[in-house]
């Protein structure tokens, strides 16, 4: 409010004089009605005709005087109680150095923009970047005299109150472009004369602060326009799919049409509206001479060609952009949404391996879309029943350093955006098994032990194996790379299943597990996370380094919010370089000669294992080489069951070939070095024992097998006649 | 004229009476002679029916042959030489009696005929149309009774020389096999004769004849053998090459009888080792019979042996292990034993034996088993009969379990396995029999295990001795026992080449089991064949002697005393084994037969000994 006027004594004195009486006042208080006068009536003689009408001229007059100016003093005074003789600095620096709401960038590590967050979409422009065409669509359509008035537009108001009368609404609003800034940044919502009122007050002061431009560039970014866009930067982009600089003069019509009402002329959703309404614009136009009605012709003729509507950051990367949104939020501390706090973040995303993982999953669609013809049927939230749909997801991580390089949360955005990547928990199947056997080499088995197949109890726990695997023998090895049940739940319990347990979690297992021997068989929950730190540990030569998407967070003024710890102080060892590397010689033999041999072209530089659940609601496939691990799972998020053969060899597989194949074209996989203490021979497969027609085995110097001769082999090579067959003749 | 008293009357009566009985007895004699002689309807005397062959080799023979007390011509017609007579299929599996009957029957008279022999036994006089025979020395019989056990045999042998393997230097052998038995009548011949036929029959070279099937399927095992034998001469310094003739039976048994040809009349072998396959060990014993020549038998089957006196066995013994398995047992108060046996028939006899011997101790035969090897699902039928956890009898309560089996998976939601529903057993026996190798042992553990059944003893035989019955380590396996055929390997001698395992020394590398067995076999054999050879003075009787005599010190065995039994059956040592936590221990050993609960108590060292395995 504005310093207390001192009463306007010309009113005071006006209005006195308007109401002064007729009979002197005798004794009488002031304002007070004088009482009755006893002086003699004066003459009271009767005038002519003209002096009455000259008395009542002049009473008439002088009564509308003292109402023009009690009315204008009631108003003064209303005005004054509602603030509008001055706008404030405070008030002035609203709508001046009011900006949208600055987005935070999210980049790539090549420091490409790949996102934005934002509570509500803008693009700030300045009044040099708009187009003329855009320019004057706006004040054709929204406020002709504009460059004229003084904030408001008393014949527009009049006119709008004609047409209002008159009832065919018009075209134009009663408010100005000032008013309708006013409005937006300093006044409330609800309509009202006092409103009103407001609104053209503070218009006429804010045309004496500002200049047109600034009025107008703060109109053009500030209001809403719809689908989320604020400002015609951001309404150019959404519609049209271009900067506002881009704009061609049918397309400004069309922006200029959505002040008034962005819903109802959404071309989105109302394109024959819209349409109509970008037709009025161009009328409008041509009305105001600012188009020739040719010109304006043919503006009108030329088509309107949308952009596709997406959510905002579903270009690219989607899905990681916003767990990388959720990850800020943890690192900053920060309640609510970053978007409006114009960060700068900097992640670990590789544009590259990003859109070779959406094309690896892209390229199994004609699969997948087979495949969940086969999926057991399932109730839909509209209560149908239909077969559910086969997703897919992808994580691609460097071991080295825990950088997230690629994550392809499903395989359509616009469908779902559930990140299958961290927010499901699935059941990893055989994936798991690596770290059974990872603690049975950590207590000196070795891979050429050998464990009869046959079914086992244990509590009442019975895993099933194919029936033809009973009654025969394996090696550790063979077990692991045809991904044999029984004997790895033998071996865990032999290990100790709390053992097992313990290790999962140091290898980056952050679900809970299960202490049952069912977990070895991987039917404990998991994210595709904890998998991928799992089998990064194994690439990492044993060293778990805790995995990032973020490296490094920057205000918009370029402070170092936050920064990535070194890979270093990121890291643990969970397991010997010399264990881990028997295990990826493990997994590679799963590549070369196992559930996973479809890959086997892929085995001289890379491992990896499959893992599929019961029903095959489930299907994995991980694997690694020393600088690239990426995991893939494929099920539906129903749980439903898929008939048929199906495993994560034949579903998973395809995608993470697909993937690894392509990325390792640009980034060559690094190659796996044996560290100290290891040594090799050719062993038996079945038998174990040192034999020329075996497969390649690993083993810890001092552990490797002794003999070249295996009893068990002995005997097969009796021919039925036993072992030790003295008695054979 | 009658009678009267007149002394001199009644002399004159009397000695006629007299001369009368006496010329009457004469010829009744004469008769009876007569028609014992001719052998047609008289039947032969029991008691001599075939002459005691170890008679022709005593040295008195020779002697004996100047004696002419009662001749008995040999009727026996020569076979002509040059011909081959292979033993006949029917002969090789000839019994004793069978045997017997291809020696020549006693001599029936030459020239005379039965009819006439029977006639002139009705008559006392003979008839004086037939000419009566000269009767043979006492001597003459004894000649011709040893050329007719030997003549024929070493005649028949001669035969089976193979073409060209031997070059005729009339031998006395050889005149020996075309003897002539008529010579045995002139004395001036017979004497000569005899000892020359001894003395074909007692040379011998000093030199042990080694008859294997070096070809053929056995081929490798009896290169073992060979090895074995070679291993026991160079212990000793003794050449071998020099001492052995190795003949290769090819596999057959005519190969087996055209080698002890060669041997016996080229190289006049001391005596014989060999019969590997079952029919060269018949084949064997037989000609040992015929020849009286002494054979170390080399097969399971001991009583092969038992046609001849002079054939022996040195083998591993099944009885005995079956004996020590049982006692052991005993020992545990194992009462009520099951055999689960394979169906091929590869251990009848040691569950056989085993099952007597657990009867002979009091224990039960709760049940009998048979089922496949290598068949998975035949072991799992088995055991489930064993333990009575067949649906079958049991239906009601396989229902319940099926039904909560089901409720629990779908509960976890897992795929349901109907044959992942395990009844409860019942177990009403304290031990199994199961006479398999390791493997299949390794197996039934797991689906005891898988059935519920966390202990139950298992009793098996040297099949389940390997370095995979203790690794991986099973547990369930501790406190199960094991009959074997050798105990320590490092005590083994030295010239058997055993490379123990560096964890045990009661396992060596798998591959080299078996030609240890067989070298431990052929050593032994051979052993036995080196304390005999170089000794060219021994007649048969006295090898015979010799080799019963052989001590365990003289056939490389851990035992003192004589290694044979009154059966001729070698006294192989047994050992006891029991798996203990992660190591196998040696239980007791038996050196020599007595299965006595005594013996049986002391081990070869002494002690039990027990040998980590640790993995």
């Amino acid at each position: 409010m504005g310093r207390q006027d001192k009463p306007n004594k010309t009113v005071v004195s006006a209005v006195s004089g308007v109401f002064q009486p007729l009979y002197p006042p005798q004794g009488g208080h002031a304002g007070m009605p004088p009482q009755p006068s006893s002086r003699p009536n004066a003459k009271a003689k009767a005038k002519g005709p003209g002096s009455w009408l000259r008395a009542t001229l002049r009473v008439t007059l002088l009564t509308g005087f003292v109402a023009v100016l009690g009315l204008s003093l009631l108003t003064y005074l209303w005005l004054r109680e509602l603030n509008v003789f001055n706008i404030t600095p405070e008030q002035l620096s609203l709508i001046t150095a009011a900006k949208p709401t600055d987005n935070s960038l999210v980049f790539d590590r090549s420091g490409h923009k790949i996102g934005e967050l934002f509570s509500s979409y803008h693009i700030n422009v300045s009044y040099e970047q708009l187009p003329k065409s855009l320019v004057q669509a706006i004040l054709a359509i929204e406020d002709r005299s504009f460059w004229q008035h003084q904030g408001f537009d008393a014949k527009g108001i009049a006119r709008a109150a004609y047409a209002h009368l008159r009832g065919s609404g018009g075209n134009q609003g009663a408010s100005t472009l000032t008013q309708q800034v006013v409005r937006n940044f300093l006044l409330p919502s609800e309509r009202s004369m006092q409103r009103k009122v407001q609104e053209v007050a503070l218009a006429i002061q804010l045309e004496k602060v500002m200049t047109k431009e600034q009025i107008f560039t703060v109109y053009a970014n500030a209001m809403f326009l719809g689908n989320g866009a604020y400002g015609v930067g951001a309404a150019a982009y959404r519609y049209f799919g271009k900067s506002v600089e881009s704009l061609q003069p049918e397309e400004s019509a069309l922006i200029a049409g959505l002040f008034q009402s962005p819903s109802r002329y959404n071309p989105t959703r109302y394109g024959a509206r819209a349409k109509q309404r970008q037709l009025q614009v161009i009328k409008a136009m041509v009305q105001a001479k600012m188009l020739s009605s040719k010109v304006g012709h043919d503006l009108a003729q030329r088509p309107l060609v949308y952009h596709e509507y997406h959510p905002a950051n579903a270009a690219t990367a989607p899905y990681f952009i916003d767990y990388v949104k959720e990850q800020a939020a943890k690192l900053l501390g920060a309640k609510g949404t970053l978007g409006g706090q114009g960060l700068r973040i900097y992640t670990t995303l590789d544009d590259r391996l990003q859109k070779l993982a959406e094309a690896g999953i892209n390229q199994s669609a004609t699969q997948l879309d087979q495949t969940a013809q086969r999926t057991a049927e399932v109730k839909t939230a509209d209560g149908k029943v239909s077969k559910a749909t086969l997703e897919a997801a992808l994580i691609s991580v460097d071991p080295r350093t825990g950088e997230i390089l690629a994550m392809v949360g499903g395989r359509d955005y616009h469908r779902s955006q559930f990140n299958r990547t961290y927010q499901s928990l699935r059941s990893p199947g055989s994936a798991f098994k690596p770290v059974v056997y990872a603690q049975a080499l950590q207590q000196h088995w070795k891979w050429s032990d050998v464990i009869f197949v046959s079914p086992i109890t244990i509590q009442n726990y019975r895993p099933h194996t194919p029936d033809e695997d009973f009654g025969k023998e394996t090696t550790l090895l063979r077990a692991f790379f045809r991904s044999m049940n029984t004997p790895t739940v033998e071996l865990g319990q032999r290990l100790g299943l709390s053992n097992v347990l313990q290790l999962a979690r140091r290898f980056g297992m952050r679900s809970p597990l299960k202490e049952e021997f069912g977990t070895l068989l991987g039917s404990s929950d998991a994210t595709m996370l904890d998998m991928a730190r799992m089998y990064s540990t194994f690439a990492n030569a044993g060293k778990l380094v805790e995995q990032v998407a973020i490296n490094r967070i920057e205000s918009s003024k370029g402070e170092v919010l936050y920064s990535v710890p070194t890979p270093a102080e990121r890291s643990l060892e969970v397991v010997s370089p010399q264990i881990a590397f028997l295990m990826t010689q493990g997994m590679r033999a799963v590549l070369q000669m196992g559930t996973g041999s479809a890959a086997a072209p892929l085995s001289g530089v890379a491992a990896g294992k499959t893992g599929t659940s019961n029903e095959s609601t489930d299907n994995w496939f991980c694997g690694y080489a020393p600088n690239l691990a990426t995991v893939v799972w494929v099920g539906t998020d129903e749980h439903a069951q898929i008939y048929g053969d199906v495993t994560g060899g034949k579903l998973a597989l395809p995608i993470w070939d697909h993937y690894m194949t392509a990325a390792f074209k640009t980034r060559a996989p690094a190659p796996f070095t044996a560290p100290s203490g290891i040594v090799t021979n050719v062993v038996h497969p079945r038998y174990g024992n040192v034999s020329p027609g075996g497969v390649r085995m690993y083993f810890l110097k001092g552990y490797e097998p002794a003999t070249d001769s295996s009893a068990l082999e002995v005997l097969s090579q009796s021919a039925g006649s036993g072992y030790r067959d003295v008695f054979i003749h | 004229m009658s009678l009267s008293t007149k002394p001199w009357a009644q002399m004159f009566c009397f000695s006629y009476a007299s001369s009368n009985a006496l010329s009457n007895a004469l010829r009744l004699s004469l008769v009876v002679a007569m028609g014992l002689s001719s052998g047609c309807s008289t039947p032969k005397p029991a008691a001599k029916a075939k002459p005691d062959a170890e008679e022709f080799l005593d040295d008195d023979a020779a002697a004996s042959s100047a004696e002419a007390p009662l001749a008995r011509p040999s009727a026996k017609p020569v076979a002509k030489p040059g011909r081959k007579m292979g033993l006949p299929a029917k002969a090789a599996k000839a019994t004793p009696a069978i045997a017997a009957a291809s020696v020549a029957p006693a001599a029936p008279s030459p020239g005379r005929v039965a009819g006439a022999a029977v006639a002139a036994s009705s008559q006392l006089i003979p008839p004086p149309a037939a000419p009566v025979a000269p009767t043979l020395s006492k001597a003459a019989q004894s000649c011709r009774d040893m050329l007719n056990h030997f003549s024929p045999a070493y005649r028949q042998l001669f035969t089976m020389l193979p073409p060209g393997s031997y070059v005729k230097t009339n031998s006395t052998l050889e005149q020996l096999s075309f003897a002539d038995l008529a010579k045995c009548d002139d004395p001036a011949l017979r004497k000569p004769l005899v000892q020359a036929a001894l003395d074909a029959v007692n040379t011998q070279s000093g030199r042990i004849g080694l008859i294997l099937p070096l070809t053929g399927p056995y081929g490798k095992q009896a290169t073992y053998v060979v090895n074995g034998l070679r291993a026991a001469f160079a212990e000793s310094g003794a050449s071998f090459d020099q001492l052995v003739v190795l003949k290769d039976s090819g596999g057959l048994a005519s190969g087996v009888a055209a080698r002890l040809a060669e041997l016996v009349f080229k190289d006049r072998v001391a005596m014989v080792i060999g019969g590997f396959e079952r029919d060269a060990a018949v084949t064997l014993v037989q000609w040992s019979e015929r020849l009286l020549l002494p054979v170390v038998i080399l097969h399971r089957e001991r009583e092969l042996v038992n046609p001849s006196k002079y054939a022996f066995t040195v083998y591993p013994d099944e009885e005995r292990l079956a004996s020590a398995l049982a006692l052991a047992t005993t020992q545990r108060s194992f009462k009520r034993i099951a055999l689960l046996k394979p169906d091929s028939g590869r251990a009848d006899k040691v569950t056989a034996y085993f099952k007597a011997a657990v009867l002979a101790n009091g224990g039960q035969i709760a049940a009998e088993l048979a089922y496949t090897s290598n068949n998975f699902e035949s072991m799992q039928a088995a055991v489930r009969a064993l333990l009575h956890t067949e649906m079958r009898g049991r239906e009601q309560e396989y229902r319940q379990a099926y039904k909560e089996a089901k409720t629990a998976a779908e509960a976890e939601g897992v795929a349901f396995n109907a044959k992942m529903v395990v009844l409860k057993p019942i177990v009403d026996i304290d031990a199994v029999f199961i006479p398999d190798d390791f493997r299949s042992l390794r197996y039934f553990a797991k689906i005891f295990k898988f059935n519920q059944v966390n202990k139950l003893p298992l009793i098996g035989n040297h099949e389940w001795r390997s370095p995979a019955l203790l690794d991986p380590y099973d547990e369930f396996l501790v406190g199960s026992i094991f009959g074997d055929f050798v105990g320590n390997y490092n005590k083994l001698p030295s010239a058997i080449s055993a490379p123990t395992l560096a964890s045990s020394p009661y396992f060596i590398e798998p591959q080299m089991v078996q030609v240890v067995d067989f070298q431990l076999i052929g050593y032994r054999a051979g052993r036995i064949g080196k304390a005999l050879a170089q000794q060219p003075s021994l007649n048969r009787r006295a090898v015979l002697r010799a080799m019963a005599q052989l001590t365990g010190d003289q056939a490389g065995l851990p035992t003192s005393g004589q290694i044979f039994d009154k059966d001729r059956h070698c006294y192989w040592p047994t050992y006891v084994f029991s798996i203990a936590p992660h190591e196998l221990r040696l239980e007791h050993a038996l050196a020599n037969g007595a299965a006595s609960a005594a013996s049986a108590m002391r081990t070869a060292s002494g002690a039990s000994t027990t040998a980590g395995f640790k993995r």
